[in-house]
């Protein structure tokens, strides 16, 4: 077969193909791109910047649940005779993808409106239920390979509003600092020549400029300064607020009484340092948290039940109740854990267990909430309700494990509560000392004290790092969470990591064939035409050997395998007993026709193009690297091998991932865990620092502190170095404002600095550690990336 | 210095007009997705042979 790795036009996974000019890895994207070239909308692969997701064939059943009353009542809201609702779509990976989304809904009878925000991958429709039933459009959408959730939480309003107040408090501190700013350095460099009346009105006006931005723009700050006032605990906040407030009021009170210089300038620039950083931060979250939402429902909030005559009845998986007979059609998740019922079935655990292979179920097991059936519907009884089956057990267990990480930011904030005390007794002090020994120059000087202290620098040393080292860490494609998670991931010195869908991709792909009798690629067609629209994970190893012949009659046999005729020849897939009447079954898949053998297929879960790299430059860095698995022996050493990685167990049950974590901490390292499953979100949180695939389970990443986006392990490396990089400027930073800080302060409350000078030095330092943080957010010297991203991109090419 | 008594009134005017323009923009929306609309010019309304849409 002369054929050369293409990437297929639509999805950009690589697929054999002789080197025509387009190629597509399965029906489903050859499919996608007709329609969207038929709709006129081939602009969208002009344009678009992220390859698109592949289309999963799926029955139109599995669509009717949106026209259910149970989900139309719950998150829909009917006007004018239209409905309205928002929902999450999957898939969404670049702008264009929400201009297709926008224009193929459009197109639609019965689309009133479709509109996709790119940034939180919400798509907001209405539409006419008599006219387009809502199946069909989300249908259409999984045509094209966007799949639709409804959201977790509907506060996508909420959250605008908040985003839109913030920006709007930047805007007026931003351009109330400028103008308090230029009429300050007037005030500071004018001082000898302004006459009196001049004066005034400068500082008139400042007033008129500064007041807006400390009561409308640092709103926040006096609400939380209040709200630690109430609770006793003094914090940031309070430090900032009665700063803030001092400045602005001793200002108010020299501006009436014509005194010696004022304090506006100080004021604001603090409120506006303070609000970009925090700004920059919420805007890192708000995009993490998006993401999150998308995959924060896996699709089956909806279950068939079984009634005593047999019939189906939909009904919310959350009024489900221990003994209700459930149907579970193919390709769909089962609702809650229960016992199999009829016949055996096979199912995919992948996403509890995190073992790469399906799994064959007898009827009277229990089967696990989420797993996937394959093959042919199945019927269980349900056995535990929807909120105590293992998935919830395993979030509960990681909500647990988080609890117990020492959170940094905590000790932080009473760091900081001791700061703000102490610093107001020093000033109060100061101010009683000077009144007594010389009254008129006490108020002076307890301001150039405050300007002095006012822990500016100290304030924004950490906080302008970490939000510098956010920016970096988003451009390498990575969410920072949980802002501390930078300083545990620079010490870091022990990494763990999950295998499948970690280190591997979780789809097994064809490692190696062997023929017998049959030319190879009679073969491979062959059992493509045989696993052509199955669920299973084996099915798309096939898929791109299709060349569309026909298979007749094809029948599952669960636990065994696929027959059917193909090109008038009667051919079974599957074990090898059952494909050829062998006595030895093996690891591999045999085709044959039932007696005799004519090919056998060895399908692997490979390696993720990249890794080995990325984990050869995590251990040059000093890095301990270890391996935890669900999966066997066999394979885990295989892969563990490949990639170089010398400690590795498998058979490894979540709770005991999470044991061996806390050994390793508690033999004193400082783990940084690395997964992507269910099974992974226990120990994740129970890690020093959890990094999750944004590919993987929703729960996963809810208790990491940074979600990888894609699947990109090869970008690790370069995170680690990111973070140790920010770690150092953190500390440059702090000792450059603790220094600062400890020579103003004593010079201030001796009375040898005027008060615009502590002011103006408060800002100066601000602006050296700002400027010395934002270092981070530009790119190191890029080769060495680059060249790890090329050579990745090559070892991904299946051979 | 007299020219100041009406320049800063006027700077403070136009910086009042920024804000209430700001404000208008992020009340109207314009802020929530700065991804999405930027492709609108290079993709309405015709496909690659510039053919107008139905």
């Amino acid at each position: 077969m002369n054929a050369v790795p293409v990437p297929c036009f639509h999805c950009g996974e690589p697929v054999l193909a002789k080197s025509s000019e387009r190629a597509f890895c399965c029906g489903g994207c050859e499919a996608a791109t007709a329609w969207i070239e038929g709709a006129g909308l081939a602009g969208y692969y002009r344009t678009r910047t992220a390859p698109a997701m592949v289309p999963v064939p799926a029955a139109a059943a599995v669509f009717a649940q949106w026209d259910e009353p149970a989900f139309t009542g719950q998150h829909c809201r009917e006007r004018d005779g239209r409905r309205e609702t928002t929902l999450v779509v999957e898939g969404v990976r670049c702008a264009a993808c929400a201009w297709l989304i926008e224009r193929a809904l459009a197109a639609e009878p019965g689309v009133a409106s479709a509109c996709v925000n790119a940034a939180t991958s919400r798509l907001a429709l209405a539409w006419d239920p008599a006219a387009t039933p809502l199946s069909r459009l989300v249908a259409l959408l999984a045509r094209l390979g966007y799949r639709v959730h409804c959201p977790a939480r509907d506060d996508a309003r909420a959250a605008a509003g908040e985003r839109r107040a913030s920006l709007k408090r930047l805007a007026v501190a931003g351009l109330g600092a400028m103008q308090a700013m230029m009429l300050s350095e007037a005030l500071y460099f004018g001082a000898g020549e302004l006459d009196l009346a001049t004066r005034d009105f400068f500082r008139w006006i400042t007033f008129l400029v500064a007041t807006p931005v400390v009561f409308y723009a640092g709103w926040p700050f006096l609400a939380g300064a209040w709200r630690q006032l109430r609770l006793r605990a003094p914090g940031m906040d309070l430090l900032v607020a009665v700063s803030v407030l001092l400045a602005w009021a001793a200002s108010v009170v020299e501006t009436l009484r014509g005194g010696e210089a004022v304090y506006y300038d100080a004021a604001v620039m603090f409120i506006f340092f303070l609000l970009a950083a925090r700004h920059v931060e919420s805007e890192a979250r708000r995009r993490a948290t998006a993401a999150l939402d998308v995959l924060a429902r896996a699709q089956p909030e909806l279950a068939l039940r079984l009634d005593a005559a047999g019939r189906e009845d939909m009904v919310a998986v959350t009024a489900l109740a221990p003994g209700d007979r459930l149907r579970v059609r193919a390709g769909s998740a089962v609702p809650v854990d229960g016992v199999l019922l009829g016949a055996p079935a096979e199912l995919d655990e992948s996403f509890i267990t995190g073992e790469s292979r399906a799994v064959a179920r007898a009827p009277g097991e229990l089967l696990l909430a989420g797993s996937i059936a394959l093959g042919s519907p199945l019927e269980l009884r349900a056995s535990r309700a929807a909120r105590e089956s293992t998935v919830a057990r395993l979030a509960e267990l990681a909500a647990r494990a988080q609890a117990e990480r020492p959170g940094a930011a905590r000790l932080a904030d009473r760091v900081a509560g001791v700061f703000v005390v102490a610093m107001l007794l020093v000033a109060a002090l100061v101010g009683l000392a000077w009144w007594f020994a010389e009254p008129a120059r006490a108020l002076p000087v307890t301001l150039a004290v405050l300007a002095a202290t006012c822990p500016c620098a100290l304030a924004l040393a950490v906080p302008a790092a970490i939000a510098a080292a956010q920016a970096a860490f988003a451009r390498q494609g990575a969410l920072v969470l949980d802002p501390d998670a930078i300083e545990s991931l620079a010490r870091a010195d022990t990494i763990v990591f999950d295998k499948t869908g970690t280190l591997t991709s979780g789809r097994p792909q064809l490692a190696a064939m062997e023929s017998f009798g049959a030319p190879r690629d009679e073969a491979l067609a062959a059992a493509a035409a045989l696993e052509r629209g199955m669920h299973h994970p084996l099915a798309a190893v096939f898929r791109p050997f299709d060349d569309g012949r026909a298979a007749d009659g094809v029948r599952i046999l669960a636990g065994q395998g696929i027959e059917g005729r193909v090109g008038g020849r009667f051919l079974r897939i599957g074990t090898r007993a059952f494909a050829t009447g062998g006595a030895r079954d093996d690891e591999g898949i045999w085709l044959g026709d039932g007696a005799q053998a004519l090919a056998r297929f060895d399908c692997r879960d490979a390696a993720r193009p990249g890794a080995a790299e990325a984990l050869a430059a995590l251990g040059d860095a000093g890095l301990a690297l270890e391996v935890l698995s669900g999966d066997s022996p066999a394979r885990v050493a295989a892969i563990a091998g490949q990639l170089g990685v010398r400690d590795w167990r498998a058979r490894c049950l979540p709770a005991e991932k999470l044991a061996r974590v806390r050994a390793l901490r508690a033999a004193g390292h400082r783990v940084a865990m690395v997964g992507d499953g269910v099974n992974d979100a226990a120990v994740l949180a129970g890690a020093d620092v959890a990094i999750a695939l944004a590919e993987g389970a929703a729960i996963a990443q809810a208790s990491a502190s940074v979600v990888l986006a894609g699947a990109d392990i090869g970008r690790l490396p370069a995170l680690i170095a990111t973070a140790r990089r920010a770690r150092r400027v953190m500390r440059q930073n702090l000792a450059w404002a603790v220094a600062y800080n400890g020579l103003a302060l004593p010079a201030a409350a001796l009375g040898f600095v005027a008060p615009w000078l502590a002011a103006l030095g408060m800002a100066a330092s601000s602006l050296v550690v700002t400027l010395n943080a934002l270092r981070l957010a530009r790119p190191p010297a890029r080769g060495a990336a680059a060249r790890t991203r090329a050579s990745g991109r090559l070892a991904g090419a299946p051979a | 210095m007299t020219m100041l008594l009406m320049l800063i009134p006027v700077t403070l005017l136009l910086v009042g007009v920024a804000v209430w323009a700001f404000f208008w923009a992020a009340d109207g929306g314009q802020f929530d997705d700065l991804d999405s609309p930027a492709l609108a010019p290079l993709l309405d309304d015709c496909d690659p042979a510039g053919r107008p849409r139905p």
